[in-house]
């Protein structure tokens, strides 16, 4: 156990790295000179370059990708062109928001999607499962901007209901949360119908009822318990699902979170917060996976590691 | 020997059968509607969509009785005009999408199932590294920094999305390589080619194809919102991603533009979402995708 946790650790300390170097070199060789988005239109020549020594562009890429992670071991993350602040400030300022409504948004597809799942696959093949799967399909298919606005120009400006846009009382979480959980509650009501189905087919079902049990005990009691591992998988889908997503919703409701930064950022050409923001994520979403695996082991005894 | 009418009657049962699933019916009939209006988009609409027309801007939705169907825009182009030219970019950008990172990811998985050891842990961790930036993150950065432009989304889409192909195969050809009927290949010296094509290949084609369906929606999706984040598809060409991020400045005033182009990508990404379940239960009942 403790070997696996040690290897699995090595090998996302490994993914982080190549991580690393495939995002350092990518911005680099691509088109745009943050010095010159940096500076106004009428900058000189000279003073663009000047710029470029004082930011260390000039230097050799592998001289930079040495600074880099140098900076990174002693967990420095670097300095934003565009903010000219610690790069972890910035992040660290924004990402609050961002989990605050990924994690609004998680509760509302868990507390809606698992109850959908599971009477999808009690009542599978009849109008039940049909609903509950049309919603399913739905959620999957919608354009999460367009729906974004679609609540908008429903309750912002026909009834005004919610604040269109921005970020303060929980009237503003409203509509940006119920966007991004169309989704995730789609993945989640789908993933937990088909877990159940499998369950409802096991042994133990079949001797639960044998022996009398209520219908709605078998399914809480002996279902529900054992529909553990397939949630734990779906939540950890989501945490990805529910960061890709928050781009798009920052950007449909202004809210200041990791989202509409990380759009400043590459318009910008912030290498650092680019680099760090690509870093942070798959740290986030490597994390997860790990924790995942593990707590597969802690609720069915009979995985080994 | 095999009845060679006795395996036409099989096919046409199995048409027959597929014709009797709903889902696979209704949407089939929504993309061929939407493939009809993105080939015959010039019979269809008389409207020029980038013919911009600033004495008939943000017109609403005149239905049959008026020039303009779903009204205009802030700059006065009609919008039916530019949703039938938008299923063009759309459709076009999804298939090709789907068709390279579907080469590419079916490739490697061939290569990792069959050699298996030092080949395969290489393209599985390469896999793994690419799952753990999220898609639309991942192309956010890369289109930001070479430019919106349709070579380039699909280029930076198929890249992104060669992973999923690439696990199923893997997985597939592991369980086929078990299995005795490729023992007996070898045994009477097919050539490598050959059993790759015929003996690999061949038993892969209906999962394949459920995944490419499937794909097919989430690229199309993933397209419209690149290009709503105005890092996809340039804004000269009319796409239905770009043309919501138009109509917002005129939400309050102009609720169409901005609803009709969001419709489109729901109703394709709809209908090919129906098909695609409707070819998972069709084609694989234990439903476990």
């Amino acid at each position: 156990m403790t070997l696996y946790i040690l290897k699995r650790l090595g090998q996302a300390l490994v993914a982080m790295f190549v991580v690393a170097l495939a995002v350092f070199l990518l911005i680099r060789w691509a088109p745009g000179d943050p010095a010159r988005l940096m500076l106004p239109e009428t900058a000189s020549k000279e003073e663009v370059e000047a710029l470029r020594v004082r930011l260390g562009l000039d230097r050799p890429l592998p001289v930079q990708f040495g600074w880099f992670l140098k900076d990174l071991v002693n967990l420095d993350l670097g300095t934003s062109f565009f903010y000219n602040r610690p790069v972890a400030e910035i992040i660290g300022l924004h990402f609050p928001r961002t989990a605050l409504l990924g994690g609004v948004s998680l509760v509302l597809s868990l507390v809606i999607g698992i109850p959908l799942g599971i009477i999808a696959a009690v009542k599978e093949g009849r109008l039940a499962d049909f609903v509950a799967m049309g919603f399913a399909v739905i959620g999957q298919s919608v354009p999460i901007f367009w729906l974004g606005f679609m609540l908008v120009l429903v309750f912002s400006i026909k009834f005004h209901w919610f604040p269109t846009s921005g970020t303060g009382t929980w009237q503003h979480l409203v509509l940006p949360a119920t966007t991004l959980s169309a989704f995730t509650m789609a993945l989640i009501s789908r993933l937990v119908r088909s877990g159940m189905l499998d369950i409802l087919g096991e042994d133990y079902i079949r001797t639960a009822r044998a022996k009398g049990l209520s219908e709605a005990l078998v399914i809480l009691r002996h279902g529900f318990r054992n529909l553990m591992i397939p949630v734990v998988t779906v939540v950890g889908m989501s945490v990805g699902v529910l960061l890709a997503g928050s781009v798009v919703t920052e950007a449909v409701f202004a809210w200041p979170g990791v989202g509409l930064m990380i759009m400043t950022a590459v318009s910008a050409r912030d290498y650092p917060l680019i680099q760090a923001f690509t870093l942070f994520v798959a740290f986030v979403v490597i994390c997860v996976n790990l924790i995942v695996d593990l707590l597969y082991v802690y609720l069915d005894p009979r995985i080994r590691l | 020997m095999l009845d060679n009418r006795k395996v036409i009657s099989e096919r046409k049962k199995k048409i027959q059968r597929i014709l009797r699933n709903p889902r696979i019916v209704w949407g089939g009939l929504v993309i061929v509607v939407l493939l009809f209006g993105a080939v015959f988009a010039p019979y269809l609409s008389s409207k020029d969509p980038l013919k911009q027309n600033l004495l008939s801007r943000l017109m609403a939705p005149q239905g049959f009785s008026g020039p303009h169907l779903l009204g205009t825009d802030s700059l006065g182009r009609d919008i039916f005009s530019r949703i039938l030219y938008g299923a063009r970019i759309s459709l076009t950008v999804g298939f090709l999408t789907v068709i390279i990172s579907g080469v590419i990811g079916v490739m490697l998985g061939l290569f990792a199932g069959y050699y298996k050891g030092k080949t395969d842990s290489i393209l599985s961790r390469a896999a793994d590294i690419q799952l753990s930036i999220p898609v639309i993150i991942m192309a956010i950065v890369l289109l930001a920094m070479v430019g919106p432009s349709v070579f380039n989304i699909i280029m930076v889409m198929a890249i992104s999305r060669w992973m999923l192909y690439f696990r199923l195969v893997r997985s597939l050809v592991f369980s086929l390589m078990a299995s005795p009927m490729i023992d007996a290949a070898r045994v009477i010296g097919v050539s490598r080619r050959r059993l790759f094509v015929k003996h690999l290949l061949a038993n892969l084609w209906t999962p394949i194809i459920v995944v490419t369906t499937q794909q097919m929606a989430q690229i199309i999706l993933l397209e419209a919102t690149l290009s709503f984040l105005g890092v996809g598809i340039p804004p000269s060409v009319p796409s239905w991603g770009m043309m919501v991020s138009q109509g917002r400045n005129y939400i309050e005033t102009a609720w169409w533009v901005i609803t009709f182009p969001g419709l489109a990508i729901f109703v394709a990404t709809l209908a090919i979402n129906f098909v695609g379940d409707g070819l998972r239960d069709f084609l694989d009942p234990r439903r476990r995708f």
